[in-house]
Order: C-alpha cells, then structure tokens, then sequence
C-alpha cells in the first residue's frame, strides 16, 4: 500500500469515528445545562414544559406593538407562515413583523400548537442525542439497579401444570409491560427495563438512591384500579371550571386540587395517548376516592370485534374473588359512569349497564385504543411473581467519589506510561505516544458507537489497555534496535522491526483477545463493561501500533529522509 | 552477542521456587479454610456506610461491638481512615424471603443507636440471591476452563505442541499464584478477582509467545547449537523486552493501586502479583517445561528404539534430537517395495513428529511388516543421511 493511501485510510477512520464521537461531545459540551435537564426528563414532563413555555411566548409576542418586527429566536415560525402566505397566494413579506407572522397562522389556537411542537421537538431531539451518546453508569452518578427473576415455578404452581417455554416467554413478557407501564410513575429520573436471557429483568433507576420508591415500583401495589365516577362532584367541578378555565396541572404535570371539590371525592386527568407516545390531556373528571375494584384481580384481557358492529371491544376476565368484588360495585351503581384508572390518570369510562360478575366488556375505543386498553388491563398487575436476585444502590456522592478515582488513575496511567516511553526510547517513544493517543481516541469512538455505559470497571480496563497498548511499541522498537545494532540503514531497520515483531504481536493480542471475549461472558453486570473496554482496547491498539506507527516511520524515513533512528539513549550504530 | 545466560542449567531451582510458593498457597488455603468468598458467591448483604467524622470519632472495634446485634457479620474499613467508611457483609438467610430490607433497616437502626441519628451515611448496598451467586460460582469454574482450552488450542495451532503445552501450563502457573495470593491473605475473592486471573491468563501469555518466537527463529540460525543452548540464547535476547512489556503495564496498574479502593484496589493488586509472575514464569519456567518435556520425549523414544531394534540402533543411526525433528521429519509414504528398510525407518520418524496433523498422518503409515525385509533391519546410514538433507527445506511458519 502506498503512504497516500495508508495516510487516507488513516484521516477516513479518523473522520468515522469523530462522527461515532460527535453526539457525546455534543451532549457534554455544547448543551446546555437547562435543555441537559429537561432531556432526561419524562416525556410528559416535557409536554407541560413545551406547553407552558409556548403559551409564555405566545402572551409576550400578542402583548409587543404588532408592528415590530419577529424576535430572533422565533424565526421559525416564519417557515409555517410562508407556507400559508404561498397557499393563498399572498405576498411574502421580505421582513417579518409581528402581524405578517399572526396572519400566517389561522389562529391564536394555531400558533400556539406551532410554538408548542417547536419547544417539544427541540427537547425530544435532545433527548435522542443523549440515547446516541455515552452514558455513565450507576456506579458513577448513583442509582439503583436491580436484577429481577421471575419466578415462573410458582406460576406452574398456581396453573397447577407445567408450563411451556412459549407460556413463560409471555409471562416474563408481560412483567416486562408491567414495569414499563409503571415507569409513567416514576417522573424525572429515567428507567432503564431490559430484559436479560430467559427469565431476568434488569431495572436501573438513575439518580437517588431511594430504596422504598424502587420496592414499590416492583411490587406496584394499587397501579391500575376501577373508580367510580362521583356526578356530584364531577357537577362542582364543571360549573368551578366555567369560572377558572386552565389545566389544573403544576409544573410538574401533576392535577391540581381544586378546593370546591366534596369530601371524598378527588379531581383527575382522563388522557389518551397522541401521535408522541405521549398522554395527552383529553378533560377531567371527579372520581370516589376509594378504588371500587383493584386491578390486581384481572386474569386476563383481550380485544375482539363486537358481533354486530364490528367495533372492537375490550373483554377482561376477573378472577372469581375479583368477580364478587366487582359484583356488588356494579350492582350498587348500575347507570353510573366506571373509569379505569392507570396510576392517576383516567384511561378509559364505560357507563355500567348492568351488574358485572366475572367477565367485563368495554365497548366505545377504536382499534388502537382498544388495544392499548387491554395492555393496561393486562399488565396492571404482574403476572408472574418477581424475586430480587441482584440489587446495587450506590449513592450519587459515592458516584462522583468513584469519577474521581477513574479519572486520576487513569490520568496518573497514562503520564507514567507516557513519561516512561519518552525516556526509555526519546525520538520512538513520540512515536509511540501518538499511537497511544490515538489508541484512547479510537477506542472511546467505539464504544460510543455501541451506546456504551462508562462504568468503574470500563474504566478500569482502559486504564490496562493504556499500559498494554504500548507492548506492541516496545516489541517493535527493541527489534528495530536489534537490527539497527547489526548495521542495517534505517528504513531496513524499521522494515525488518515491523515485519519480524509483527507475529508475536499478534499472538499476544489474539490470546488477550480471546480472555476478554470469554470474560465478557461472565456474569451479569460491571465485569462485562471491564471486559469490553479490553476487547476494543486490544483490536485498537494493534491498528496504531502496527499501522499507524508503520506510516509514521515510513514518513520520516522516505519523506523526510531520516536516516538515524532514535530508539534510546545508546548509540546503536555508527 | 551477549553471552546467554544459563537459565535452563539453573532451572530446577526456579521450579522449586515455584512449586514451593503455590504450596504455600495451598496450605494457606486449607489453614484459612477456602476463599475468603464475597457475597457474589455465598449470596448475601454488603452495605458500605459513613459515620460522619465531624460528628463523631469512631474506631474500627467500636463499630463491631455496635453491630454485634447482626450475628455472624464481617466488616471492614475502606478507603482513607479518616473518612470512618466501613463496609458491613452479612450472609444470606436462606429461608428469609425479607432478607435483605430487613437487614438493610436493621444495620441502619444498629449503628444509629450506637454512634446517633444522622450522623451515619448508606453509601452504596449490594445484594446477592442465593440463586444468583450459585449461577456465578458455577460460572466462574467454567469461564475459565474455556479460556484456558481456547488459549490452549489457539497455542496449538500456532505452535508446536510442547511449546503451546508449556505456555498454558505457564498460564496455570500464574493463575494459581494469583490465587494463592488470595487465598494466604485472605483478600476478598470476588467477581472482580475472576477478571484479574483472566485477563493475567490472556495478557501473560505474550511475553512467552515472544520467547518461542525467538527460540523458532534461531533453531534457524544456530545450527549446530544444542536445545539448552537455543533456549538460553533466546531467553537472554529477549529478557529486557520481557522486562519493559510488564513495566508498561506495572505502571498503569499501579496507578490504578494508588488511586483505587475497594474492589478496585484489590484488582490492581492481583494485577500487580499476576503481571510479576507473569514475567518470572515466561523467564524461569516456560523454557525449563519445554526443555524436559523435549528431553523426556527423546528418552523415551531411545528406550523404545532400544527395546524394538537392540543395541545396534541407539548408537548407529539415532534419530534427531526432538528440537529438530521438525525440520527432519517429512511425512512420507511408503516408498515403493523395493526399498522396505528405508521406508521402515523413515516411517517411525514421522511418527514421533510433534505436530498432531503430521503425528496423525504418521500413524496412518502401515505399520513395517515384518515379513517383507525378514527381520527387523537397524536403519541404514544411507536413510539418514537422506532424511538429513532435507533439514535445509525452510519450513513455512
């Protein structure tokens, strides 16, 4: 291969792997802390802020002399105006003022979706940059993580027969749901469910350390109930809104209490879910606050077309002590209105026809809804019962303890090596500290790439690999020496360096290779992250080694024409 | 040249260095009752907290006497002493269903009654399932016999299987010091300690691959040089490059030593003792096994010879010493039946050839039928002599 081409293949890595780079350094270097936070906030989080910050720039652009000119930062409303100036064959204006801007939108309504979907997209685009960067681990910022198994044997137990594999696939499926479902629960911090081989689900709580919030997010007592709907209350509330009109949420998305509201009785959100994935606030309604039924006594639920309309209906079958429950709620309040609630938001309202034992049918969704409904029926409660196998908390100031401690090994690693290299071997060791540069440069692109978490552990490992990666150099460089000393000019030195250690390099990295692949086998946790660093570390390491401190030998002794290499203090040769 | 040194004349008081070391190991282990095994394989609580040192001054046996409540418990200090951080462990109760809240709380309440309301700090709480810690226990034993028989077979197949067997012998070697270490001082044996042996399996290894690199290039060079002479050159030529590898590394992992605590600092230290014998096995032990191992095989094929053809073969026309073989011995057919007797011995070359491709080509050959030379003939000089050119053939690597 020529040098041109070696040069190149060189800048293009270079390149792809500035791009594997690019959304970490973005996210740590070029957001803002305030967009970093709303980030990793919920997604219903980030609704309300988007609704609230458009209606926030709505009054202050309705407030300002219509005359002025667009304020900088909302330009982009200019691109929606134009479209309609252009559909009505308007003029466009050249310079935007305040009226051109409201005349390009139907409406105050309009503007305000406009503004809204703005704020929400620029924060749902920050959000996926930090799925796309390099995260921390737990053991780093704190949080939780919790390995759960689900304990299908007892669910053979209960069915009083064995299971088959399809029939625990689905049970572990369905706890997986579950938990996600519950997550809407969780607000700021962002949980992370996955699932892990046959029967573990890994949950991991970023964030405060808080042992009981975790324990109820597992058990998830009292997650998906059937209320009553109070009419009495629902008239007070109506007639209350009349004269405060709003959306009775704080910052927070949380329902605001009004205070005319009847003892016993408490005001809730009824949502459905819009084209993010997100609930959307749809109305509200005044519920009993006492649950007329927990969810816990579902069995199952499914969606099938109505005979006649062919509209699809929701049927969930409740268990037989959930069916006498259901009852007597049903027949106590025949032509009253039963929401299901998720958490604390109204999923669906079915009026009650007539008392219900065991099977219940809820008509009124369309398919999609319909479908999601039985999901939350289906998943309100767990359908097999999980068991802690693993559980790790580490607190958010051990966390920083622990970035500490990696960073000055890893700092202390690299100057010592580093140090080392130069004095041992002068002109070589630059050589080989832009190998080990590059090799560091190399290897967090990669693991970029995979969505890496950066662990203790990972860093741990390429800490070793900074010690192991210079192996190469010195097995090169001692040969280049060897056959310097015999006389060789050199180019011939550096040739015969290259090709004669090439073998045993590779050797000794193939075996590390292999520990590090069976290593990342091993158990379930912050072993493989050690483990991975090492494998990548290892693969990288030999590409600046071998071929990237080849090119720059080559370089120097073809363009530059050196013709004495500095490999130590000795003179090697005459 | 430097003068090589005479590591293979001095080898068996390496090997008794060794062999002594891994038996204190061994009576370390048996005296401390096995390895000091972390909840990651008993299942159980670790739960690291801090007492305040503004609000009070604690020693490390007042901590014990206030946690005596918990039962069977250890607890150790971590990190700075000033910073009083201590890290508890208690053994899973099998039949407990509510293990683990329950101690957590209990821990708490214990150490607040004694040292007061707020000023102790939960830092972090690890806990284990029995069923979890049974999985990885079962897994560690496995982990690393595929590592061991994947390092083994690459070995094999880059090498020659003496040396291959030597390296890994040299791998198990260092892994049993490694553990050794662990079990005589009684450091925590955790997950953390499988990744220190494995990686020291992976990484240790390098050195003496660049050990039998070298002895396979001056089997090339030095001709007329016997194996000890071959090896000891080659150890010595390589020596420093052995040295300056393990250095590099010594020094990333000490940093890591310096810096670390916990399970980090127990990592590096395993690191350290591996990265170190590591060193010493490719030096001191890796061409002695080789060295023996050549040997034994020579004698025990002279013995053979002796005891198939008498006296007459041993002297006469003494195959290749092993070192050697490779380049002498080509597997070939039987020639053609006019010539039994060189057939015959060019036969029984192959079949002591190291390589198990070639070993097992060589044990397809018929074996010498008696009946077609009469009695069994000493091997002609004329076949040797044949055999012997073909050394010059440069062997592919």
């Amino acid at each position: 291969m020529s040098k041109r081409f070696r040069l190149l293949l060189i800048v293009i890595l270079l390149g792809v792997a500035f791009a594997f780079l690019y959304p970490s350094l973005q996210w740590y270097f070029l957001l803002s802390p305030e967009v970093k936070e709303l980030a990793t906030g919920s997604r219903p989080q980030i609704k309300v802020y988007a609704e609230r910050k458009a209606r926030g720039v709505l009054a202050e652009l309705t407030a300002a002399p219509v005359t002025d000119p667009l304020p900088k930062p909302y330009q982009f409303l200019t691109i929606a105006a134009r479209l309609r100036y252009e559909a009505e064959a308007r003029p466009v204006p050249r310079l935007w003022t305040l009226q051109d801007t409201f005349r390009g939108f139907a409406g105050r309504q309009e503007l305000q979706v406009a503004l809204e979907s703005h704020f929400r997209d620029e924060i749902l685009a920050a959000k996926e940059l930090r799925e796309r960067s390099m995260q921390l681990g737990l053991d780093l910022r704190g949080g939780m993580r919790v390995l759960l198994r689900a304990k299908t044997e007892e669910l053979e137990q209960t069915a009083g027969k064995s299971l088959s594999a399809a029939e625990r696939d689905d049970a572990v499926k369905r706890a997986l749901e579950v938990l996600n479902n519950r997550i809407d629960q969780f607000g700021v911090s962002e949980p992370q469910i996955r699932r892990q081989g046959e029967d573990l689900i890994l949950v991991e709580l970023p964030g405060e350390a808080d042992r009981e919030r975790m324990g109820k997010f597992i058990q998830g007592r009292g997650v998906l109930n059937f209320y009553i709907v109070d009419e009495e209350g629902l008239g007070i509330f109506r007639q209350y809104q009349a004269e405060n009109p709003g959306d009775f949420l704080d910052a927070e998305g949380n329902v605001v209490q009004p205070p005319v509201l009847p003892a016993g009785t408490i005001l809730r959100g009824v949502y459905i879910k819009d084209s993010y994935g997100m609930d959307q606030l749809r109305g509200h309604t005044v519920l009993k606050t006492q649950a007329g039924l927990s969810g816990n006594y579902i069995r199952d639920a499914r969606v099938t077309p109505d005979q006649i309309t062919g509209k699809p209906n929701v049927i969930f079958i409740l268990t037989g002590e959930g069916g006498e429950i259901f009852y007597k709620l049903t027949s106590d309040n025949v032509d009253k209105t039963l929401a299901v609630v998720l958490g604390d938001k109204v999923k669906a309202q079915a009026r009650i026809a007539e008392p219900i034992r065991e099977s219940v049918r809820v008509t009124g969704f369309d398919q999609e809804e319909a479908s999601d409904l039985a999901l939350v029926l289906r998943t309100g409660a767990l359908p097999v019962p999980l068991e802690v196998v693993n559980f790790q908390a580490v607190g958010a100031t051990l966390g920083e303890d622990a970035i500490r401690v990696g960073l000055q090994a890893a700092a202390i690693g690299f100057a010592a090596v580093i140090l080392f290299m130069l004095l041992y071997y002068l002109g070589a060791g630059v050589n080989a500290i832009i190998a080990l540069v590059l090799n560091a440069y190399f290897m967090f692109a990669v693991l970029s790439v995979f969505n890496f978490t950066l662990t203790l552990p990972a860093i741990t490992g390429m800490v070793l690999t900074i010690g192991m990666a210079v192996d190469a150099n010195v097995l090169i460089f001692e040969r280049m020496k060897e056959e310097y000393r015999v006389g060789k000019s050199a180019k011939a030195a550096v040739k015969a360096g290259f090709s004669k250690a090439f073998w045993a390099i590779a050797d000794s990295n193939i075996t590390t290779f292999i520990a590090a692949i069976v290593l990342s086998q091993f158990g379930k946790g912050p072993i493989q992250g050690f483990a991975v660093t090492l494998a990548v570390g290892v693969v990288s390491s030999m590409f600046t080694a071998l071929f990237v401190s080849r090119l720059i030998y080559d370089f120097s002794t073809d363009v530059l024409r050196i013709s004495r290499l500095s490999l130590g203090w000795r003179r090697l040769a005459a | 040249m430097k003068k090589a040194i005479n590591f293979i004349g001095a080898r068996w008081i390496f090997i008794a260095i060794s062999l002594a070391m891994i038996s204190a190991g061994v009576v370390g282990f048996v005296v401390n009752g096995g390895f000091n095994l972390s909840i990651d394989f008993t299942a159980g609580l670790n739960q690291q907290f801090r007492i305040d040192p503004a609000s009070r001054q604690v020693a490390i046996a007042e901590v014990r006497q206030a946690l005596a409540g918990l039962g069977r418990y250890d607890l150790q200090a971590v990190g700075n002493p000033g910073e009083q951080e201590f890290v508890v462990k208690v053994m899973a109760d099998r039949a407990d269903s509510d293990f683990q809240t329950r101690t957590e709380t209990r821990i708490l309440q214990l150490l607040e009654t004694a040292f007061g309301m707020g000023s102790v700090a939960i830092q972090a709480s690890d806990f284990v399932g029995p069923r979890y810690s049974q999985e990885l226990a079962a897994q560690t034993i496995w982990i690393m016999l595929v590592a061991v028989i994947l390092i083994l077979i690459y070995a094999a197949f880059r090498f020659r299987f003496i040396y291959g067997m030597a390296a890994v012998l040299c791998l198990l070697h260092d892994a049993l010091f490694m553990l050794a270490v662990n079990a005589v001082f009684r450091i925590e044996f955790t997950t953390t300690t499988v990744a220190a042996v494995l990686t020291i399996i992976g990484y240790s290894i390098n050195d003496t691959i660049v050990i039998f690199d070298r002895v396979r290039e001056n089997r090339g060079l030095m001709r007329d040089a016997d194996l000890a002479t071959i090896l000891n050159t080659s150890i010595t030529q390589t020596m420093g490059r052995t040295i300056l590898t393990s250095l590099t590394v010594f020094l990333s992992i000490i940093a890591l030593y310096l810096v670390g605590k916990g399970d980090i600092k127990n990592f590096a230290l395993l690191m350290l003792v591996g990265i170190f014998e590591g060193a010493y096995s490719t030096i001191f032990i890796a061409s002695p096994i080789v060295y023996m191992w050549s040997r034994a095989n020579d004698r025990r094929r002279r013995s053979r010879d002796l005891a198939k053809y008498g006296r007459g073969v041993g002297s006469g026309a003494s195959p290749a010493p092993e070192h050697r073989r490779e380049e002498a011995a080509e597997p070939s057919l039987p020639e053609a039946p006019g010539e039994p007797v060189a057939a015959t011995s060019e036969g029984e070359t192959a079949v002591e050839f190291d390589e198990p491709a070639a070993r097992a080509a060589a044990q397809a050959l018929p074996a010498p039928a008696p009946q077609q030379g009469g009695a069994p003939v000493p091997a002609a000089d004329g076949a040797y002599v044949r055999v012997q050119q073909r050394r010059h053939k440069k062997r592919k690597r």
